[in-house]
C-alpha cells in the first residue's frame, strides 16, 4: 500500500510507514483483529481440548467394542462350525462304511468285546434302538466293568476301606444287580444270559469277600437304594471286617 | 443449524473402558481355551501323555489304576494291548480268587468257576501276546497255585 503521507509502498500489515514513520491504521486494525483472534482460538481450544479427548476416547472403545463383538461372533460361528462339522463328517463316515460298521459290530459283539462295543457305537453315533440289542449289552456291561474296577480297588487295598471306596464298591454292585437302562427296558435272550453271569460273579463276591447275607443281597437287588440303606450295608460290610489283601 | 456432537461423560468412559476390558478377557480366553480344545494342547490328552501315565502305573504294579485309565479313557487298540493284557490277567486272578472262597463256603457252581478262571489264566500266562507282561503273570498265576493250597 502506499503511504498518505510520503506515498512510498510498504506492507498493509505495518503499523507505521518504514521511511516517513507515518502511522498505519489499517495496520493497528489488522494488528488489533488478529490479536483477537489469536485469543478466541486460545480461548476455544482450551475450552475444547478436554472434550475432544473424551470424544476421541469414546470414539477408541466403541471401536473396541465394535472389533470385539465381531471377534466374539466369529468365534462363536466357527466353534458351531467346527463341532457342527465335524459331527457331519463322523456321520457322512458312518453312512458311507455303513457295511464295514455294522460288520465291526457284530463282530465286537459275537466276541464279547464290550467295551470296545459301547466305544465305537459311541464314535459312530450308532447308540439307539436300530441297535437295541448291542446297545442294551454296552450299557449292561459298562455297569459290570465299573463293578470290576471297583472289586479291584476294593481287593488291593491294604488297610481298611475308606467309606467312598464301600460306597463306589456298593454302588456299583447295585448297579449290576438292578440294571436300570430305560431306553432298552427288554433283555433280549443273549443279552439276559450275560447279565446273569454278570450277576452271579457279583453276588459270589458279596457272599464270599464281604460276607453279604441273602436280604442284605435282596436289599442290592431292588430298583431303588435309599441313602439309609446304603448306608446300613457299608456299616455291614465295615462291621463285619472286610477281605484285605494280603500282599 | 449445525448439529453438535454430545460428548460422554467420564463415568461413562470409564464404564465402558471396563467393558472394553472385561470382553477382552473373556475373548481372550476363549480363544486360548478354543485353540487348546482343537489343539489338544489342553482339553484332550494326547496318546503320548495315556501312554505315560499307563507306563507308570504299569512299573508301580498299580493295576487298579492302570485299569482305572484304560476304562476312563477307552484305551483299546495296539498302543495299549500291553496293559489291556497285564490287567486282563490280574483281574482274572482277582476272579478266582473270589470263587475259590466262595466254593470254600460250598456256593453251588463255584468250584467250576474256579476252574474255569485258572483255566484262563493259565492260558494267558503260558502264551501272553505280549513278551513284557509274562513275568507278571507268572507271577499272577504262581499267586493263584498259591491260593489253591
Amino acid at each position: 500500500m502506499k503511504c498518505v503521507n510520503c506515498g512510498a509502498n510498504f506492507s498493509a500489515r505495518d503499523l507505521y510507514c518504514p521511511y516517513c514513520g507515518t502511522e498505519n491504521l489499517r495496520g493497528r486494525r489488522w494488528q488489533r483483529q488478529r490479536a483477537e483472534a489469536a485469543r478466541d482460538y486460545h480461548e476455544a481450544r482450551s475450552e475444547e481440548l478436554p472434550l475432544l479427548r473424551r470424544r476421541l476416547a469414546n470414539k477408541v472403545l466403541n471401536r473396541a467394542l465394535l472389533i470385539e463383538g465381531v471377534l466374539f461372533a466369529l468365534l462363536i460361528v466357527g466353534v458351531f462350525l467346527a463341532f457342527f462339522l465335524g459331527d457331519a463328517a463322523d456321520r457322512l463316515q458312518t453312512t458311507l462304511h455303513r457295511d464295514r460298521v455294522e460288520t465291526e459290530l457284530a463282530q465286537l459283539y459275537e466276541e464279547g468285546r464290550y467295551g470296545e462295543l459301547h466305544l465305537r457305537l459311541d464314535e459312530t453315533g450308532l447308540f439307539g434302538q436300530e441297535h437295541y440289542e448291542y446297545s442294551q449289552m454296552a450299557l449292561l456291561h459298562y455297569d459290570y466293568e465299573d463293578f470290576v474296577l471297583a472289586r479291584m480297588e476294593f481287593l488291593t487295598q491294604r488297610e481298611a476301606p475308606e467309606e467312598y471306596t464301600m460306597e463306589r464298591l456298593i454302588g456299583s454292585m447295585h448297579e449290576v444287580l438292578s440294571p436300570y437302562i430305560p431306553a432298552y427296558p427288554e433283555l433280549t435272550e443273549r443279552n439276559a444270559r450275560q447279565l446273569e453271569e454278570y450277576q452271579r460273579e457279583v453276588t459270589a463276591f458279596a457272599a464270599a469277600m464281604l460276607g453279604m447275607e441273602e436280604a442284605e443281597l435282596a436289599r442290592l437287588r431292588q430298583d431303588y437304594l435309599t441313602m439309609d440303606e446304603e448306608a446300613a450295608l457299608i456299616s455291614a460290610v465295615l462291621e463285619r471286617g472286610c477281605y484285605l489283601a494280603e500282599n | 443449524m449445525r448439529k453438535t456432537k454430545q460428548t460422554p461423560g467420564v463415568a461413562a468412559l470409564v464404564l465402558k473402558a471396563l467393558a472394553v476390558l472385561l470382553a477382552g478377557v473373556l475373548l481372550v480366553e476363549m480363544l486360548i481355551f478354543t485353540v487348546a480344545s482343537v489343539s489338544g494342547v489342553d482339553g484332550d490328552v494326547t496318546d503320548a501323555e495315556l501312554i505315560s501315565w499307563c507306563e507308570e502305573d504299569y512299573y508301580a504294579r498299580d493295576f487298579a489304576g492302570l485299569y482305572d485309565t484304560l476304562t476312563l479313557f477307552d484305551l483299546y487298540g495296539e498302543g495299549f494291548d500291553l496293559y489291556r493284557e497285564v490287567t486282563g490277567g490280574y483281574i482274572i486272578l482277582q476272579e478266582y480268587e473270589q470263587w475259590l472262597r466262595a466254593a470254600e463256603q460250598g456256593m453251588d457252581g463255584a468250584p467250576e468257576k474256579a476252574a474255569s478262571a485258572l483255566a484262563r489264566l493259565e492260558a494267558l500266562a503260558n502264551a501272553p501276546d505280549h513278551g513284557r507282561n509274562a513275568s507278571l503273570l507268572q507271577g499272577f498265576l504262581a499267586k493263584a497255585y498259591a491260593l489253591a493250597d
